[in-house]
């Protein structure tokens, strides 16, 4: 357990050290800020471009607006960046040859591996949550309180598919040798997990995207039981990658 | 017990053979120099010795444990440092030591002691907190070997550990091998054949993957090496150099201006004064007559043919 604990340690560090952390939480807090203020300050922007003869009348911006913009700036800003960032994580090791003294040292392959995971999880969680708690607070003070229960329940189910592109980009990352084609990987994956379920009318009801469409109920009512399946999946998705992951990497050969 | 067996080891790279049924034993305590020309397998075979590569066929023990690929049992046994090693750049050197002594459960008052005279022994301590990414190429080096002792290992295995490095980087980390010595196995392969003759007990020699030789640096050189007769003359001795080439006593003769350069089939004649008398009687006066003890790397070029690694 102890070199777990080294190796997360480690990864942690170093996503500090490296600005990684940095980066993904500019990113998210940016968009936790913004999407509140994009909500309100949009039917004004369209107001003022009225023209003589075109009236623009927009209803006024609810919560479930800032949620709307929300929603959008993570599932596509926010989880390109977030591509990117993870996708040297194993990657950039067998480039730089850095894994080479360490998998001389009594570290078990498997351990190297999970603790990539297991790192990259916790601080993304931390980051999310951290913004998904600013975005409630900001969007409760610009507009109408809301179920607070229900928006937890909901940062939840979008944080797993967070983790499950993550997981993705982790598992490319472990497979290839370039960051470049890794985060190509994760960000073609996150695209077809949207377009493939949603092509296919039998699976369409397990697609994880279908998350994306179901967030408003949520937050509205709490729990969906059309959920369930897409959940699954997303779980699913996460576990394989790490056990597909750990079990390449255990039969990899370091190159020179 | 032998600190390392190497038993059939074979390596393939699809249709490339890169190490051939390699098999060769390393005594405990000793140095051993792992020689062979560029494309050998020598890093090959280092890398099967410490697990990151695995071998097509064959087995590896250091000493009763069996090393398996992607397996780390061995390695808690073992230092290895690879050729130009690559740290976390954006650690500090300490900081490094101490990830890596965490891995081998040292803490405390220990760990550090250990960290502090493993700094101090390659030469780092004023450079200990300065980020890795900063540090010259013989500075990753000499940080390389010190993270290769933090466990006190068994047996260390070094891959061209002085390539890289100025002369005297390449003095220090020959002095830092030769302390390591006394109790400890150091097999370590290397370009550079004089350094084999300064702290080597053992050499293994290998050519296209197959083993030439495996035996004591002094037994292999009584084997093998010719005895090279080296002269000085006062003016260009002309075209002595290919009269001397018909003696039965020259087996090759090489001149460079005024020195001449034999190797002889035997020693005897040199004992018996015969190349010296055949010399006085050409008329051209002689600075220097020597017969050099053979070294490494004229071992190395009679067992290899002359192709020098």
């Amino acid at each position: 357990m102890r070199e777990f604990t080294v190796l997360i340690r480690k990864e942690l560090k170093e996503q500090m050290r490296t600005k990684k952390v940095l980066i993904l939480a500019i990113i998210f807090l940016f968009v936790a800020i913004a999407s509140p203020i994009i909500a309100k300050l949009t039917p004004e922007l369209l107001k003022n471009i009225s023209t003589p003869g075109l009236t623009i009348n927009l209803p006024d911006p609810t919560y479930k607006d800032s949620l709307d913009q929300f929603i959008k700036n993570i599932s596509q800003i926010g989880l390109l960046v977030l591509v990117f960032v993870v996708a040297g994580t194993v990657s950039d090791e067998k480039a730089r040859k850095t894994l080479e003294i360490v998998l001389t040292k009594p570290v078990s392959r498997a351990k190297f591996i999970a603790a990539k995971f297991a790192s990259n999880f916790l601080s993304i969680s931390v980051i999310f949550l951290a913004a998904s708690a600013l975005f409630y607070t900001y969007t409760v003070t610009t507009f109408e309180a809301f179920s607070v229960i229900n928006f937890s329940l909901m940062a939840a189910i979008v944080l797993l598919y967070v983790l499950m592109i993550t997981a993705v980009t982790i598992l490319a990352s472990t497979l290839v040798r370039n960051s470049i084609v890794a985060g190509g990987i994760g960000f073609i994956s996150f695209i077809l997990f949207g377009t493939v379920f949603s092509l296919v009318g039998s699976i369409k009801p397990y697609s994880p995207n279908l998350i994306f469409s179901n967030y408003k109920d949520v937050v509205a009512s709490g729990w969906s039981q059309d959920l369930a399946w897409p959940l699954a999946v997303i779980m699913f998705v996460i576990v394989t990658a790490v056990f597909v992951a750990v079990l390449f990497f255990r039969k990899q050969e370091i190159e020179r | 017990m032998s600190a390392i067996s190497v038993r059939s080891l074979t390596k393939k790279f699809k249709s490339f053979t890169a190490v051939d049924d390699l098999s060769f034993d390393v005594a405990e305590n000793h140095v051993v120099g792992f020689l062979g020309p560029n494309g050998a397998g020598k890093t090959t075979t280092l890398r099967m010795l410490v697990g990151l590569s695995r071998p097509t066929e064959g087995a590896i023990y250091i000493g009763d444990t069996h090393v398996t690929f992607g397996g780390s049992a061995a390695n808690s046994k073992i230092g290895y440092l690879p050729e130009l090693p690559s740290m976390y750049a954006w650690m500090t050197g300490s900081e490094y030591m101490s990830f890596i002594a965490n891995l081998f459960k040292l803490s405390g008052g220990v760990k550090e002691k250990k960290i502090t005279e493993l700094l101090k022994l390659v030469d780092l301590t004023e450079a200990k907190n300065k980020r890795i990414g900063t540090y010259s190429g013989g500075m990753k080096q000499r940080l390389g070997i010190a993270q290769a002792l933090i466990n006190d290992p068994e047996v260390i295995i070094l891959d061209e550990p002085v390539s890289a490095l100025d002369p005297i980087g390449r003095k220090e980390v020959l002095n830092v091998i030769e302390k390591l010595k006394k109790n400890r196995t150091v097999l370590f392969s290397t370009h550079i054949l004089s350094d084999v003759d300064k702290i080597c007990d053992d050499v293994v020699i290998i050519n296209h993957g197959k083993l030439v030789a495996a035996k004591p640096l002094a037994e292999l050189k009584a084997q093998y090496a010719t005895p090279l007769l080296e002269i000085e003359f006062a003016t260009d001795p002309g075209t002595m150099a290919v009269c001397v080439g018909g003696e039965p006593w020259a087996k090759k003769v090489e001149q460079n201006g005024t020195m001449l350069k034999i190797w002889l089939t035997n020693t005897t004649d040199v004992e018996k004064n015969i190349p010296f008398e055949y010399f006085a009687k050409q008329g051209v006066g002689i600075l220097s007559y020597g017969l050099r003890l053979p070294e490494t790397e004229d071992l190395f070029v009679e067992l290899l043919g002359g192709n020098h690694a």
